[in-house]
């Protein structure tokens, strides 16, 4: 693309009060006719109605950012000098990947640092919360170390915990790897100095979608999320609560696979018993399990499951427990919510539920002798 | 708007009745969103062309320029008018910036004028983000181009922004008053495609353009004696180097000539009262480097006297263009040494070559940049450290690698970092050699200028891409106006050997520490002494004379009669054995102070001479002194004999050794120093 036709990419992709989606629209009667961005902006409010199918409050709102694109001339100019360089929806470095996955949500244009190819190379997602335990981080490892040799790369989201755990390992086992930024491509010096060399020979690619100078902020952290997924075709999760990025980005790539039957896979880690994460309410959704290996396991319900109910009906045989008592004793570290599932799953197993006083308890329901 | 519209209102807001047709067709472009490139001479009302469609728009309109002095004059005859009107640049306070910028936010202004460097700055970029812009200009727009005569490369960013960031259709205008053909067309691909030229006439109708040939330099000094006062008016001295302009004031001085000095090297308050002075004529002329006049909005300077050719008749074009825009008769002079050495080059031509000769550094030292870039980035000063260059060629080497794309600029926290880029292109030094041949090429037409018979005027016109014919009937020397010829008078003569014999020469040494101000007995070119040095050192002319000894000595009186010195040292020489040596040992002898052999070179180095770069002579003998008796100097005061003082990296080099091993002074004592161009 034209470096002057910048400016007005820039100015449509922060223009506020207006969809994404609705931007796309207006790019999509662009390509098809053949013309440039700014020929959109410089067109009439005649040709914008008819032929665009604006109504008036969207020309409006789009006329009136027509005066900065001289403002955002200068912001695209300091941009390269700085090194950063500007990939819209149309230009084929754009990742395919994503606008496959994304469709008319795929964000229209991305600033980004190091090597622009990593945006279509075979990728692979690796993602998990902030806080994730040491299980969590050597599953990211591994998985790293795997994927790379297989000559993939990792997309993450450099968040602490997980995202930097794989893009490290990535990079520690002389792989490639692709960073999205929850911030601004111009408010992270202090990772381009830390990550200096591996920009300097190819082997890493900062991209952004927000504003070039916006700080972190929680709510461009949980969209940038959907990037990440939408870049790869495997995403591991290491470990998800049931809410947050990690979580929602996960459903949201479940229902697209559902909906798409799209060629993207989503693995993740089979917990142990004593982990108290959302793993396999995912795996229940319909993510594949892997093991801490990353090898997909074939059977859904593990070993350790069956584990606990044995000794739960052990447990229960002749008496009777509260649900918090039957966690102390069989030193489960599960919410209650998810303890009382179970239970309640177990009706089968011949566990009822009984009610004593104000509080229920559970007990083998004892089946009575017949005589014939 | 029609041009009946646009002079009512032109009248009303600055005064005058009508443009001229070329600043209308200007005007008229600029306001249909047109990009224009003005080439006009100095006078011509360049400024309007912007001034006037930018009282017009509706919002701020950006002027980079990069002569502060000009800014500043036009800010104040905009405000004079009520034009909102604010510049912004290192000279101001950092306030004044400031509300520059935020008045320039709040939509105030109408027109902003800027430094391109500024262009780098993170609060600039930061606030330009938030005017309302209506249009770009760029002054003196020759400077963008490498081939141009006065190169920025600050200007670098600014012709990326115009060529490919700012909308086509934002008005844009580049003005100039000096552009060859060649830099013209530069210009047209740097500010990028649907660039209208306007170009208008050079030529100064006023100009009385004289070429004087000498063998000498003392030929120059008696015509100035004899003719510059009967000059009429006031004007300037153009010499080749700071020393020269020294040099020239103090003979104008003897001669009863109010004369005064300005260079670069002179501080910011002595400057700005000599520019001052100058528009109110309070000297008969100024004897300065080509760093005065630039941008100074002065009407009767009556005559420019050059005593050394400039690098191109650009150069030369541009320095008289600054003389009579009153339109009154304007005396231009141009001296030329034509003397030849002995390998048959000309007197006058060696310091312009050795300009062009070492404005680059090796292709080498690029590589060694590009590869300590690629470790990690770096600062200016870690740049200096990591590839042990001097500043700057660090600079150059900067500047030409951005220009290539292979590192770019990043700003860390405050601090200025370079770095690779990745996927840079290779290295292009060719490049540099085209510059360097070009630039050669524009020397030698300043030869062919002298040696014309051309009308001169039309020579410089044309080679400017004028080619307007007019009549030429006495415009200079070749069309009917008398040839300057010298006599030297035997009066004249004595007269010149007598001051140069007592002009000792300073030395002068600010930034090194316990270091006095030196002297030297005479300066090299153009001097018995020079020749004789040369005998000794190169043609087994055996020990220094005694003539020399003689003449060091009153240098020594001259400058350090009451100084009272414990031990002299002497530079140990690299190829001519013990000329110096026994030199400081006869000068020892005579004052009555011991004579020390004890400063000795510790490591191998070469003639500094053979070194064009001053970084390469520093290189050079970085390091390479010691002292072997520590004692000797220890809290003494100590003078420092050598024969001939160049770049004074070797003194330099010396006298903060001996600083840091403890000497409580040294003063340098030297035969000969050398001015820009020598060939020693």
């Amino acid at each position: 693309m034209e470096k002057n036709e910048l400016p007005y990419w820039m100015a449509l992709a922060h223009l506020a009060g207006i969809h994404t989606a609705d931007k796309m629209k207006i790019l999509v009667q662009c390509h098809t006719r053949g013309e440039q961005l700014s020929d959109f902006f410089k067109a009439s409010d005649e040709i914008k109605t008819v032929q665009y199918l604006l109504d008036s409050k969207l020309i409006e709102n789009i006329n009136s950012c027509i005066a900065n694109i001289p403002n955002y001339a200068f912001m695209a100019e300091n941009l390269q000098e700085q090194g950063f360089e500007m990939t819209a929806i149309w230009d084929r470095e754009y990742p395919n990947q994503l606008k496959a996955n994304l469709k008319y949500n795929a964000p229209i244009f991305f600033y980004s640092r190091g090597d622009r190819a990593l945006f279509n190379k075979p990728a692979t997602a690796i993602v998990g919360s902030r806080k994730s335990g040491q299980v969590s981080l050597d599953f990211t490892r591994k998985v790293a170390q795997r994927e790379v040799a297989h000559g993939k790369v990792i997309v993450s989201g450099y968040a602490k915990g997980v995202d930097r755990q794989a893009l490290e390992s990535a990079l520690q086992a002389e792989g490639k790897s692709i960073a999205v930024l929850p911030q601004g491509i111009m408010t992270f010096s202090s990772g381009y100095k830390a990550l200096y060399k591996y920009l300097v020979q190819g082997k890493l690619l900062i991209v952004s979608y927000f504003q070039p100078k916006a700080g972190w902020d929680v709510g461009l952290a949980m969209a940038r999320n959907e990037i990440i997924y939408g870049m790869a075709q495997d995403i591991f999760v290491a470990e998800s609560d049931n809410k947050g990025g990690t979580w929602s980005g996960v459903q949201a790539g479940l229902q697209r696979q559902r909906k798409n039957a799209q060629d993207i896979s989503i693995f993740v880690r089979m917990p142990d018993q004593t982990e108290k994460n959302a793993n396999m309410e995912l795996i229940a959704c319909g993510a594949v399990p892997v093991d801490c290996e990353g090898n997909v396991v074939e059977n859904k319900r593990p070993l350790e499951t069956e584990d606990i109910k044995r000794k739960m009906i052990e447990l229960l045989t002749g008496r009777e427990l509260k649900a918090q008592d039957i966690a102390i004793k069989l030193q489960l570290d599960w919410s209650k919510e998810k303890l009382k599932s179970f239970l309640e799953n177990m009706e089968s197993e011949g566990v009822c539920k009984y009610r004593r006083g104000r509080s229920n308890v559970y007990a083998i329901k004892v089946v009575e002798p017949r005589l014939f | 708007m029609t041009r009946t519209e646009a002079e009512l209102k032109l009248r009303q807001i600055f005064g005058f009745s009508r443009f001229y047709d070329e600043q209308w067709k200007a005007i008229s472009a600029l306001l249909q969103g047109r990009r224009i490139l003005v080439i006009e001479r100095t006078g011509f009302g360049k400024s309007l062309c912007y001034q006037f469609p930018a009282v017009l728009f509706g919002g701020t309109t950006i002027v980079f320029s990069p002569l502060i002095a000009l800014m500043r004059d036009q800010v104040t005859a905009l405000r004079r008018r009520g034009i909102a009107a604010r510049c912004i640049n290192c000279e101001e306070t950092p306030e004044d910036n400031e509300k520059s910028l935020q008045e320039a936010i709040d939509g105030k202004l109408k027109i902003l004028y800027i430094a391109p460097e500024r262009q780098e700055n993170e609060h600039w970029l930061e606030a330009v983000s938030k005017i309302r812009l209506s249009m770009v200009v760029v002054d003196e727009a020759h400077t963008i181009s490498q081939w141009g005569h006065d190169f920025r490369p600050a200007f670098r960013r600014i012709k990326n922004l115009v060529r490919n960031y700012l909308p086509q259709d934002m008005p844009i205008l580049a003005v100039t008053a000096t552009a060859t053909e060649k830099v013209q067309h530069d210009i047209e691909i740097q500010l990028g495609n649907n660039l209208e030229v306007i170009r208008g006439s050079l030529m100064r109708t006023n100009f009385r353009l004289y070429v004087i040939k000498t063998t000498s330099e003392e030929e120059k000094m008696v015509w100035l004696k004899h003719h510059l006062q009967g000059l009429p008016g006031t004007g300037l001295v153009y010499a080749g180097t700071r020393t020269q302009t020294s040099l020239y004031m103090k003979w104008l001085q003897r001669q009863g000539i109010d004369a005064v000095e300005y260079n670069a090297g002179l501080d910011a308050q002595t400057r700005k009262e000599i520019e001052e002075g100058f528009l109110s004529n309070r000297w008969k002329c100024i004897v300065s480097t080509n760093a005065l006049g630039m941008g100074i909005d002065k009407p009767d300077i009556r005559f420019v006297i050059h005593l050394q050719i400039p690098a191109s008749p650009i150069h030369y074009y541009q320095e008289i263009g600054r003389a009579g825009r009153d339109g009154k008769p304007t005396d231009i002079i141009l001296f030329f040494n034509e003397q030849r050495d002995e390998n048959g080059v000309m007197a006058d031509y060696r310091l312009p070559r050795s300009f062009i000769d070492s404005a680059r550094p090796s292709e080498r030292k690029y590589l060694q940049f590009i590869e300590a870039l690629k470790e990690e980035p770096l600062s200016e000063k870690g740049m200096m450290m990591a590839t042990n260059m001097k500043q700057t060629a660090v600079r150059v080497i900067r500047e030409d690698l951005i220009e290539q794309g292979i590192i770019k600029e990043v700003t860390m926290g405050r601090q200025k970092f370079y770095e690779y880029r990745y996927d840079a292109p290779e290295l292009d030094y060719s490049l540099y050699s085209s510059l360097n041949a070009a630039k050669l090429e524009d020397l030698q037409q300043m030869l062919d200028y002298v040696e014309t018979k051309q009308p001169r005027m039309e020579f410089l016109c044309r080679y400017l891409g004028d080619h307007e014919e007019i009549d030429w009937t006495r415009t200079c020397d070749n069309t009917g106006l008398p040839k300057l010829t010298i006599e030297v008078q035997e009066a004249d003569r004595l007269d010149v050997q007598d001051f140069k014999e007592n002009l000792f020469p300073e030395l002068s040494f600010k930034r090194i520490p316990n270091m006095l101000t030196g002297v030297a007995a005479s300066y090299y070119g153009d001097s018995n002494v020079g020749r004789i040095i040369h005998h000794c050192k190169y043609e087994n002319g055996g020990d220094f004379p005694d003539v020399l000894v003689r003449q060091t000595l009153r240098a020594f009186r001259y400058r350090f009669k009451n100084k009272k010195f414990d031990i002299i040292l002497y530079v140990p020489s690299t190829e001519s054995g013990d000329l110096v040596r026994n030199f400081a040992h006869t000068i020892g002898k005579i004052l009555k102070i011991p004579v020390s052999d004890g400063l000795v070179k510790q490591k191998e180095t070469k003639p500094q001479k053979i070194f064009e770069q001053h970084y390469g002579k520093a290189d050079n003998v970085k390091d390479a002194f010691t002292c072997q008796n520590q004692k000797e100097i220890m809290g003494k005061s100590i003078l420092l004999i050598d024969d001939i003082y160049d770049s004074g990296a070797t003194i330099k080099e010396i006298g903060r050794m001996l600083a840091k091993a403890g000497a409580a002074e040294t003063a340098p004592l030297v035969i000969a120093k050398t001015v820009g161009g020598d060939n020693i």
